[in-house]
């Protein structure tokens, strides 16, 4: 159930759910418009001005859903973007402040942090995310460890509690980037409530098409594709790992690039 | 008892079907109204009624849009607490390590057992008993840390642990608000079940002005809206409903206890 909660359209490929929208909508129109011709011939006087404000006012209201889902999910894909920022000033920091603690920890944490961006980098790059989290939290006790031993043999004690600090940070940002990513989703009954109102709306435009005359209207047509245009950039920007929308791994290519040109 | 609070009580289908019903009786209600006034006087304007129609239509949808987003915005607020909790109680977990024997064992042992509490009362929805007992399990921790302290070699790495500490105690009264106060106020919901019927009742009165049969589309649009309200409801109440906010933040982190036993 827990599982279930997010991610119900993940098993459709972007292109493949694009399309599938576009289907659900246009046989909706269809629908609609069937219906709509047929009440259109028995019934002279259905008003067409009665229609055509209650479907001017289930578009707007779709419209309103659609935008406040894109801005849920804008904000998802902002918070992995800053998280992974956090992360490579954390890791950088961490790095940098090896540097208070004495041999061979200094050495030994430097060289377990220069491993530690290549599995994140490595994880994103092929896509085994399990396994890159799986190396990460070892990697983690390593630190961890090799900072509490160093700490008996450092002679200020304040150094020590500085690089733990900035440890301590790299783990927490870790469980931030691992939760921003997989679970900050926009829930499955949100998209069900979605596609209800999709179906439901492109119904009324058929309806109302089919009411008024006996051709299907080409700005229908266009209607139809930008909605699901719309649906489809959310999904791209609310699905991390795939389609146009993904976060720059940058910061993190860039502190690999820096701490092997300061490799001693 | 406050109105959300009932809301919330009611399964959502209830809800639904009561947004349903309150809606297609008002759309019926401004039908009749409308069709008799029609019959009366000849000159009610329709086109002065579909401009104002069409009005209650927009000042509907923009209520129900921004209160969606409300919702939705107090459950990812509710998401980040378990996050930012789950990391503090880490962060404390690791520190423990900064601390003498036997406070480190003791206090470890007491962070499983928090973690236990917090995943069990949200399981089973008991969230008072989980209140009172994570509550005692701060006090615990904290005069753990005093007996700590006086032992400590090096205060600064025991002011240290205290402050992480404190950070989870801060975050557990932090998901409290999160959990009880960020809800759709009263007011929010009394007016819009007030402005759903007023809208619903001035599109079937212009419906039945114009002296036509109920239009089919009607349906969709009393749906749509039955719908939305749901979602709103069921966004809202991040305990109940279809809707619930995931804890794997917490689980993984207990996963992870298990994986370092205390030394």
């Amino acid at each position: 159930m827990i599982m279930q909660l997010n991610g119900m359209l993940d098993a459709l490929p972007l292109w493949a759910l694009f399309v599938a929208t576009l289907v659900v909508a246009l046989l909706s129109f269809e629908g609609g418009f069937w219906v709509g011709r047929r009440r259109g011939r028995r019934s002279e006087q259905e008003q067409e001005i009665v229609v055509r404000g209650l479907v001017g006012g289930m578009l707007g209201l779709e419209a309103f859903m659609l935008a406040f889902t894109f801005g849920a999910a804008a904000a998802h894909f902002d918070t992995r973007r800053q998280a992974l920022l956090d992360e490579a000033n954390a890791i950088r920091t961490a790095y940098l402040r090896a540097d208070l603690l004495p041999e061979p920890h200094r050495a030994e944490i430097r060289g377990l942090l220069r491993e530690y961006v290549d599995v994140r980098l490595e994880g994103i790059r092929s896509g085994k995310i399990e396994q890159a989290i799986a190396r990460s939290e070892e990697l983690h006790n390593q630190l961890w460890l090799q900072a509490t031993a160093s700490r008996e043999k450092v002679s200020t004690p304040a150094f020590a509690v500085q690089f733990i600090q900035s440890l301590n940070d790299i783990i927490t940002l870790h469980t931030r980037r691992v939760t921003a990513g997989l679970e900050f989703r926009i829930p499955n009954i949100i998209w069900i409530v979605l596609y209800a109102i999709t179906a439901l709306a492109a119904a009324s435009i058929g309806y109302h098409s089919g009411l008024t005359g006996r051709n299907r209207p080409l700005v229908a047509l266009g209607i139809i594709l930008a909605f699901s245009a719309v649906i489809y950039l959310i999904v791209d920007l609310d699905r991390p790992g795939q389609g146009f929308l993904q976060v720059s791994q940058r910061a993190l290519v860039d502190l690999q690039r820096n701490m092997s040109a300061t490799n001693p | 008892m406050r109105l959300h609070d009932m809301l919330g009580d009611y399964p959502l289908l209830a809800l639904f079907v009561a947004t349903l019903i309150i809606v297609l009786l008002s759309y019926e209600g401004g039908f009749r109204a409308g069709r008799w006034r029609s019959r009366r006087s000849e000159r009610e304007q329709e086109v002065v009624v579909r401009s104002m129609v069409a009005i209650m239509l927009g000042l509907l949808t923009f209520i129900l849009a921004f209160t969606f987003w409300l919702a939705a915005t107090h459950f990812d607020a509710a998401r980040q607490a378990i996050l930012n909790e789950a990391n503090a109680i880490r962060t404390a977990y690791l520190r423990a390590d900064l601390l003498p024997e036997p406070q480190r064992t003791e206090i470890r042992n007491l962070l499983r057992e928090y973690v236990d509490v917090r995943l069990e009362g949200a399981r089973s929805g008991n969230i008072e008993q989980a209140i009172r007992q994570s509550e005692e399990l701060h006090a615990r921790l904290w005069s753990k840390a005093i007996a700590a302290r006086d032992k400590a070699s090096n205060p600064i790495l025991m002011g240290y642990f205290i402050q992480s500490l404190n950070d989870v105690i801060a975050l557990h009264a932090r998901r409290l608000i999160v959990g009880r106060e960020f809800r759709i106020p009263n007011t929010i919901w009394i007016v819009l079940f007030v402005v759903l019927p007023l809208a619903s009742a001035s599109v079937g009165c212009h419906g039945g002005l114009t002296g036509t049969s109920r239009p089919l589309v009607a349906v969709a649009f009393v749906l749509i809206i039955s719908m939305v309200m749901t979602l709103i409801a069921d966004l809202d109440t991040p305990r109940r409903g279809s809707l619930r906010v995931s804890q794997q933040a917490l689980a993984d982190l207990r996963n992870t206890m298990n994986a370092t036993p205390p030394d």
